[in-house]
Formats: structure tokens, sequence, C-alpha cells
């Protein structure tokens, strides 16, 4: 068991972490949705209607790319609405929850025994294979992939983060199971990425690496565990998994159960009373933090205040993302200052030591203030301050925000998601738009292959 | 306090798009992100932002730059008190308040003008190519006045920057896009154009022009003086002499720019840079590097080829740390993170080579005793090349990762 460290990247200091590990139960949720715009670049084919009655594991939806992997229903129920954005995108299929217990069967296989292409086929009929994701691109694996390894992500170092050694602790059974899957689907190895200190030795096995990570955040990202054990290219494909989404793909396959809880955090300076709870996949968030919330305009962001999306009520995407662990809730209230850029004393925080409330404050209450506004790229090392893996951040950035896809591949775009760059454009003084940006350039590379 | 958003609320729709003076808008946009915190909303990306955004960036590199400019208003008074009235005046015993108000006079007009001339054609060019008035301009326009002599004539100062505001920075596409620091090459363009009124012994000093000077009183930069005296410290410090020495240099109550004297104030400048992360330590500790190792270097060759120990390549580094601007440079101008290199390697090899040039310049090219100046200036035309072989090797390490090569 290796430990390797980040030497680069930032703990945000953000107000609004829980104070008790105790596990909350809010499972109390009737109404849950999918949000077919998490998987990027997806050609939704809707398999179920508005008005539909669903059971737990019914098929919703596809993605047209790759029609192998479904999307199923987190719970029993019937289809309320199918919200649709602009052209006609599919924003969220809301159901109204009637209970947990009407599930399609399935049938437990004998992992040891089994083969890769019998694990692969219950994976993609369960609904469980979109839990898996692949770097390049960062987007839902393919079933035809054949990845060069697999990691699995027990480290979360993401600010407000949940700590996800306790997340799937008394687990250990479906763990076990749902490694030696995976451990099927990759002729190379499976990684399993835990925090520095975690005891992760038993899971060890044949082909099964336990690594330990510390540092600052992005530490525990999937990213930078990808970039350390396993880098990915343009012709080579790595999967990364969610521990909870392991330990759910070891349940299905031991006992045939399909997941219909799911652990999350919910923090942040907004949150009345910030908690782990236990609640259900795809929850509503209105519903799920009533009366956690404190502010004049509240937002609630799917994942942490760093990379996290807005999930917007208005837009009909306000509902826990399929790979999230946590909610952080912000202020969304932003007001002007008086010459704010000209006192040293703001009630912000800076990764630089311009504004000194840093020296005597512990934790900050952020809000979603933009603190600056867009201008020309000055490149005082900021990027590089946050970025642990071996990429030139700046003339990364640089060369995503010329368009320049060639230098961009070479310089390792293929390995990041949004979530890697996400640092960068929280420090960024410039206030440039980094991570979309990214997309774009993922976006371009994949269409012109 | 309200008052003033509401006016300034008031008045937006004029210079947003349908108004009557839309294209003034950066002009607007200016004045209105200077008063109030813009106040936007993060859309997409991090939900959340580090406070720090261009303006209090540059205003930290402003608040570097005090120190500097108060004492070397100061000194511009000194040395015209110490040139017209007593050769062997000690700083500490010269009226300190006459000092500061006489370098004041000098000084600020030459800044005024600076911000009028330079500030003008900045917003011009952001109103006809529609980007933001940068914040950039407010660091320029105090290094430029800084490297001035005190009687530069004010035509001069407002050609100057004018030229390295378009020719250095607005060509190029405005900041963060321009290759050359504008305030260096402002005085650069000075320099070649007008070089009698920027060079020479006689203009460090106030009012040499005009015959107040007593007898004995010169001029002469302990770095003009080395150049033509050779390593003379003692000769120079003599009282019928320049009766200057190392500490009198490094404390920087001798001849020279308006601000680029005193080592100590820009190395109070460098602890604010640094502190605030700001300015890359890399590039100042890169330059000083460079500038000891090809110091001791020429120190070799004079001991090696028999110079002797009075020959002017046998100026050690503690000297040719406090003559000249090489402090200054090396710790404002060289920093620029825009013109200089832009991978911390890079700025490593940078910064030395910035620090070795000068010494080169300085030591070996006769013509040009202002080592620095042309340093910087022909490393920021070099920056993006020795961070195009950087690239190259982390674009090879990669493909040695990923099993390519």
């Amino acid at each position: 068991m290796a430990t390797i460290k980040a030497r680069r990247g930032l703990d945000l200091p953000i107000h609004g972490a829980p104070s008790d590990a105790a596990v909350v139960d809010r499972l109390d949720v009737n109404r849950v949705a999918l949000l077919p715009q998490e998987v990027l670049g997806a050609k939704v084919r809707l398999l179920a209607q508005e008005g539909d009655t669903v059971q737990v594991g019914t098929p919703l939806m596809c993605d047209r790319r790759d029609e192998a992997a479904i999307f199923t229903s987190p719970a029993a129920g019937k289809i309320t609405a199918i919200h649709r954005g602009k052209r006609r995108a599919v924003l969220s299929i809301v159901i109204e929850v009637s209970g947990y217990e009407d599930a399609i069967p399935f049938d437990p296989i004998d992992v040891s025994a089994a083969t890769r292409e019998e694990i692969k086929a219950s994976l993609l009929g369960s609904g469980l294979w979109p839990t898996i994701r692949r770097r390049p691109f960062d987007r839902v694996a393919i079933s035809t992939d054949e990845p060069a390894g697999i990691v699995v992500q027990a480290y979360d170092s993401s600010p407000l983060a949940p700590d996800l050694t306790e997340v799937v602790a008394g687990r250990d059974a479906d763990l076990k199971v749902g490694l030696a899957a995976l451990r099927k689907l990759t002729d190379g190895l499976v990684h399993v990425a835990v925090k520095d200190g975690v005891r992760w030795g038993r899971f060890l096995e044949d082909g099964i690496q336990v690594h330990q990570f510390r540092g600052p955040h992005p530490a525990g990202t999937a990213g930078f565990s990808i970039h350390s054990l396993c880098p990915a290219g343009a012709n080579r494909t790595v999967w990364h998994v969610g521990v909870q989404d392991v330990a759910d793909i070891g349940r299905l396959l031991r006992d045939g159960k399909r997941p219909t809880e799911r652990i999350i955090s919910i923090g942040g300076p907004a949150a009345r009373s910030p908690k782990i709870v236990r609640t259900r996949p795809g929850a509503d968030l209105e519903q799920l933090c009533l009366g956690e919330v404190e502010a004049t305009q509240p937002r609630f962001v799917n994942g942490s205040a760093v990379w996290g999306n807005i999930a917007s009520v208005e837009d009909h995407t306000g509902f826990i993302g399929r790979w999230n662990t946590q909610v952080t809730l912000l202020e969304d209230g932003v007001t002007r200052d008086l010459l704010g850029w000209a006192l040293p004393i703001s009630g912000r925080y800076t990764q630089t030591n311009t504004v000194w409330d840093k020296f005597f404050r512990k934790a900050f209450r952020y809000d979603t203030d933009t603190n600056g506004s867009l201008r020309a790229i000055v490149p005082i090392g900021q990027y590089e301050s946050v970025m642990p893996m071996d990429v030139l951040a700046t003339q990364l950035i640089k060369a995503l925000a010329a368009k320049d896809l060639e230098s961009a591949e070479k310089l390792g775009v293929l390995e990041l998601s949004e979530e890697d760059l996400a640092l960068c454009q929280v420090v960024d003084p410039s206030k440039v738009p980094i991570t979309d940006w990214l997309r774009d350039m993922l976006t371009t590379i994949e269409k012109e292959g | 306090m309200k008052i003033l958003r509401d006016t300034l609320d008031k008045f937006e729709p004029l210079f947003t798009k349908g108004g009557k003076l839309e294209k003034l808008y950066p002009v607007y946009e200016a004045a209105d992100t200077f008063l109030y915190t813009p106040g936007h909303r993060t859309a997409s990306g991090p939900s959340v932002r580090d406070g720090i955004d261009l303006k209090r960036m540059m205003i930290m590199v402003v608040i570097a730059l005090v120190p500097a400019t108060l004492f070397g208003m100061w000194n511009v008074g000194f040395q015209h008190l110490r040139a017209t009235q007593d050769w062997n005046l000690a700083p500490t015993a010269a009226p300190f308040f006459e000092c500061l108000l006489y370098g004041a006079i000098k000084f600020i007009p030459v800044y005024a003008v600076t911000i009028v001339a330079g500030g003008t054609a900045e917003a011009i060019f952001s109103i006809l190519r529609k980007h933001e008035i940068n914040e950039g301009f407010l660091v320029t326009s105090l290094l430029f006045p800084l490297t001035l002599p005190p009687d530069i004539p004010l035509w001069q100062v407002a050609v100057g920057i004018i030229f390295g505001v378009v020719i250095g920075k607005e060509i190029f596409g405005g900041t963060g896009m321009n290759i050359l620091n504008p305030a260096l090459t402002a005085r650069i363009f000075l320099y070649f154009a007008y070089p009698v009124d920027i060079s020479g012994d006689r203009v460090w000093v106030s009012g040499s022009g005009s015959g107040e000077w007593i007898d004995g009183a010169t001029g002469a930069t302990p770095l003009a003086f080395f150049y033509s005296n050779g390593n003379a410290p003692e000769a120079m410090a003599a009282a019928d002499s320049l009766s200057i020495g190392w500490f009198d240099a490094f404390m920087g109550w001798i001849p020279g720019s308006m601000g680029e004297t005193s080592t100590l104030m820009c190395l109070l400048g460098a602890g604010i840079l640094i502190f605030s992360k700001v300015g890359s330590w890399r590039i100042m500790a890169g330059c000083g590097l460079g500038m000891l190792a090809f110091t001791l270097l020429l120190n070799f060759v004079a001991f090696a080829a028999g110079l002797g120990a009075d020959h002017y390549t046998a100026v050690s580094p503690a000297w040719h740390f406090v003559i000249g601007s090489f402090a200054f440079g090396s710790i404002f101008m060289a920093t620029d993170p825009v013109s200089a290199a832009q991978t911390n390697t890079g700025r490593w090899i940078y910064g030395f080579m910035i620090g070795a040039l000068t010494i080169l310049v300085r030591v070996l090219n006769p013509a040009y005793p202002a080592g620095i100046m042309l340093a910087i200036v022909f490393m920021n035309v070099f920056a993006p090349l020795i961070d195009h072989y950087v690239m190259k090797a982390n674009i090879r390490r990669r493909e040695v990762r990923l099993g390519l090569q």
C-alpha cells in the first residue's frame, strides 16, 4: 500500500461541515428523478412515458450513443413529469414515489464463476452500468470499452464531502463482491483509492490494489487517482467508480437487491444543521432540505462547492445527481460592496495573501459572488499552485481558451474532467470560464475523434 | 452611499447595448466596478470563487511600489540639496520634508502625465477593441515614472508611455497578450530616442541644467563610476569623489532614476509581492542566482587572466546587487506575469538568464551600462521559447506514461 501525496492543491475553508458523523435517516422523500443531462452529451431515448407506472428497475431511458446501457427507475411509482428544456433536451424524469418494495426481480449471480460477458450483461440490464464512468471525456462507460484499469474512489477530498470509508462501513461483503466483479471487467488492475490512514488491506486480492492518498484537495478525486495510478489518454480508457456504487453493484450481484438508498452529506454555509443523511437516489432536494436552508436566496449545488452543478428548482433539476455524495447549500443573494476591491478585510477567503481575513478566521461563509469581473488571463502561477498533476495548467488553459485542439490534447486534456480544473477556476483572478472551455474542447475532440 | 449606487444605476442604460453612449461602455464599466464590487453570480463551473480579482492583484503591486516611490521622492530632493548646497550632507541630517516636497514636485507631474497620456491611449483602445479597461495599467503607470530621471521633459514622458501602451501592449491585443513589458518598452523607447535626456552623468540629479550645482558635485551613479574607473569602491567612497559606500548604495541615497535607487525599498516591495503571492519568487530568486553566478564567473576570469583586482570585471556580486537598477528590475519589471515565462520551471530559467544577461551587458558591453533593462526585454522575447521547451518535456513525459513512446 503505497501512499501518494498531492503536493499542490487547496482545501477551501468553507463553513458548514457536518458536526456529527452519525447518519440520519431521511427516507421519507416521495419524489425522485433521473437527470439525463448529467450524462454528458447524451442523446436521450425515452423508454417510458409520462403517466406510466414504474417499478424499481424499470427502464426509463437510454443514450442513443450506447443503447446497451439503460437507465432505470430508482423507485416504484408513477412518472408525473418529463421536463424538457432548450431544444427539447430532457432535463428530468420525475417520479411520484409509491414505495420501494415493488421491484423488477434480479437473479443474483456467482461472481467468482461468472464470465466478463455475464457480469457486463447484468450491469447493463440492471441499470447500474451508468455508475461506471470513463476517461477520456468523463462520460458514462461505453459497453464496448476495454479499460486499461479501473479506479474505485473511496476517498473524496472535496470540501464538506462525507468520509466515504464511513459511508460504506459495514458493507464489506458487498464491496468484496463489487470489487471482484470489476476485477473481471478489466485486463488491467482495479485500484482502490483510500484516504491516508485507512487500513483496507482486507480488500487486497490478486488484481486489486489499495492506495492511500494524502494532501490537500484534489488528493481524493478520481482525476488525481487516475493520473497517479493509471493514466488515461486517447487510446487508453480508464474507468472510475465511486465506492458507494461499488457496494451497490456488489449487493445487486450478491442478493439481487437494487439500490434504493444513498448516503450523502448536506452542508454548506446556508445549511442550518449540516448532517450526513441516508436518503433515496435522485431525491428531491426541496423536500430533502426542507427547513434546512438558511438563506435569502438559496442555491442548491449537486456536489461540492468547487465542482458541483447548480441544481435549480425552477429548471426542474433540483434532485440528487447520480454520482453525488454531497449537496452544498449556498447563499445566492449577492450584494455590491463599495470599494470592495480595496479593503484588506472583506470577509472573503483568498488563496493568495491579498485579503487578510484568512489569518484570523477558520471557516468562511462563501456565497456565489464571483468576487470580480471577467478579465484576460494574467498568469501569476495561481493555476499551478492548485494543480497536483503533471499538467501545465496555465498552458493547457490557454490552449483551451484558444480552442487549440492539438496543443490541448498533447498537454493532457483527455485525462481531465471539470472536476480537475474546477480548483483552477476557483482561484482564478481573471474569472475566466475554464470548465466550460474544457467541456467544449472535450466535446469537439470526441466529435472529430 | 445609496445615492452613488442609484446614480450609477440610473446612467447604466446609457452605456449598455442600445444606449446613446454604448461605445463608451468600457469607461462606465471601469468606473462602476472601481466603485463597487461587480456583484456577479457564478453561472457555471464552480459555485464559489476566490476573493481575489485583477483589481486587488494589481493594487497589491502598487502597494509594493509605495516604499520605493516615497523613498524615491525624498531622494530626488536629497540629491538636489546635496548637489546644490553641501556635497557632504549626511542623509540623516537633511531636512526630511523639504526633500520630500522637492521630490514630490518633480515626481507628481511626471506621474500625472503618465496617467493622463497612457490612460487615454488605453481607454481609446478599449473602446475601439471593445474590451474592458484593464487594471494592469495601474502598475504600468507607476513603474514607468520610477525609472525616469527627475528632470525629464514632460512631453517625452507622454510620448514614451503612449509608445509603451500602444506598441508594448495594445497591438498584441491588450493585457494578457503582450509580449513585452509595457513600462519597460516605454523606458527603452525613451532611452534610444532621446538618449541625451536619459543617460550620462548629469541627468540623475535634479537641477543640473540650471547651473545651480556647487563645485565638486557630480551626478555620476556608482554604476557609471565603476564602468569608467574599474573596481574602485574606496576611490568612489572618498569625500572628494562620489562619497558613496556600499551601505549608501544599498539604502539608495545615491543619484539615479526617481524610484530605482534603493535596494532596501525594493526588497521591502519584494517582501510584499512574495508574501501576497502576487509576484513570482522564482523569477526573483532566478535573477539573483543568475547575477551571482555570472558575476562570480567574471570575477574568476579577472583573477585567472590576471586583470587585477581593480579591473571592472572584478566588481563583486555584492556591489552589482546594489548599483544600477538590478533590484528594481528583477523585483518589479522581470516579474510582470504576462511577459515573463509562464511555467514554474521556465520562470527559474527566465530569471536566471535575466540576472546573467544583466551582468553580461553591464560589464562586457561598453555602450549600455543599463543592463537590466535590455536583459529583461531580451528575455521577454525569449520567454515563449523557454515555455515551449518546458511544454515539450511535459508532453514527452505524458507520452512515455501512456506508452506512446
